[in-house]
């Protein structure tokens, strides 16, 4: 199937990625590649985790030999569940419009 | 790898630098990884919260700008003598060969340009702080006013001591120098101006040191292109142009010299200006304690 391009925000993989459970950066990248097929550049990862941070829905663990661990919060998995039901809606939507065009 | 973390604002390093660290050394660094870094690294200097956990000391930030601003009032004008030294009489000489090689003459017009603009917005930003130093002053009734006046009096005496100088440009330089720098560098020792006013000054420095850098540049083509031409021919053209150079291979070392002198001044006011820019931690720390 040829690749159409990656359609994912980088906050909603690292998301889904610690909803499995806490994980630090290079394992968040290999899991988010293997789900999502999505490389994430570090850059990318930490300007994401930035943000994800500040609005309190992933929070840092004690570190373990530099690496950092991070973890989803509630309200990071309320945030993860509203996202994911707007896009099952548009998934919806859009596959019964495909089949009707 | 490490240099492109230390692009990223101090208070960015501070949270997360050991374990981006931590990350790069398991992950395979491509060009793909070395652009998202530049890039990780330019949104972070804009975004505000690292920007505010990152304000470096109102003092030590003022002391910087005024050392940048001071090099470079002090580089400007040895950058000019040596500019002199070398160029002086050869346009003469070279008229008529440069006539047949246009782009020599485009590419000083170019750099030319480039530190007029350069110098031009100095003035004008040294006038608008002048402005804002006189206007402080007549509110509080204070000797402050002497500050921007006296150099701009010093500017005036500059002008009519050049105004002698043929050229037209060498008229309008000691104005810019006397009268853009001098209030800024005052202004920040003295912390009457808000440190977050002089971010509007950096732009013009940075065109300032461009066009010195753009004078090298010019000097270093043009030094080479003489270089390249017959010893003989440029004799006989210095003497049918009535310029006499310096005997043999002197005037190659009048060439060199004034070169490297101007490539020593050009990039000490890039180096200062670096720091500036930069925010080099070192220099931060050393003002702090200075101050």
């Amino acid at each position: 199937m040829p690749n159409s391009g990656r359609y994912s925000d980088p906050g909603l993989l690292i998301l889904s990625s610690l909803a499995a459970g806490p994980k630090h950066g290079y394992a968040m990248m290999e899991d988010i590649l293997v789900f999502s097929d999505t490389r994430l550049e570090p850059g990318t990862l930490y300007g994401a985790i930035t943000r994800l941070e500040r609005r309190g829905w992933i929070e840092p663990l004690p570190s373990e030999e530099r690496r950092r661990p991070y973890r989803i919060t509630g309200e990071g998995l309320r945030a993860l569940q509203e996202q994911l039901q707007t896009m099952r809606q548009i998934l919806t939507v859009g596959l019964s419009r495909l089949a009707e065009a | 790898m490490k240099w492109i973390l230390e692009l990223y604002p101090l208070a960015w390093r501070r949270r997360y630098r050991e374990e981006m660290l931590a990350l790069l050394e398991q992950h395979h660094v491509t060009w793909r990884t070395v652009v998202d870094l530049l890039l990780g690294a330019l949104v972070a200097r804009f975004d505000s919260h690292f920007k505010a956990e990152s304000e470096p000391d109102p003092t030590a930030r003022a002391l910087r700008v005024r050392r940048a601003y001071g090099t470079i009032f002090l580089a400007f004008p040895l950058l000019v003598m040596g500019h002199l030294l070398v160029l002086d009489g050869l346009d003469d000489v070279f008229y008529h060969w440069n006539r047949e090689h246009s782009i020599l003459w485009k590419f000083k017009a170019v750099s030319g340009a480039i530190t007029a603009v350069g110098f031009g917005a100095l003035f004008m930003t040294g006038l608008w702080l002048a402005f804002i130093l006189a206007k402080q002053a007549a509110q509080a009734r204070g000797t402050s006013l002497v500050l921007p006046l006296g150099s701009l009096v010093v500017a005036m005496v500059l002008y009519g001591v050049h105004a002698r100088v043929p050229s037209a440009i060498s008229r309008l330089f000691p104005l810019f120098i006397a009268a853009s720098p001098l209030p800024l560098a005052f202004a920040v020792s003295r912390r009457v101006i808000p440190p977050r006013l002089l971010c509007y000054a950096l732009a013009p420095a940075a065109l300032a040191v461009l066009g010195m850098a753009a004078q090298v540049s010019f000097v270093a083509v043009w030094g080479f292109a003489i270089w390249g031409v017959s010893p003989e021919a440029v004799q006989r053209m210095a003497n049918e142009a009535n310029r006499p150079l310096l005997p043999g291979s002197l005037w190659h070392l009048q060439l060199s010299g004034g070169l490297l002198w101007m490539a020593l001044m050009t990039g000490t006011a890039a180096w200062r200006f670096g720091h500036v820019l930069m925010g080099f931690r070192r220099d931060t720390t050393r003002e702090a304690e200075a101050s």
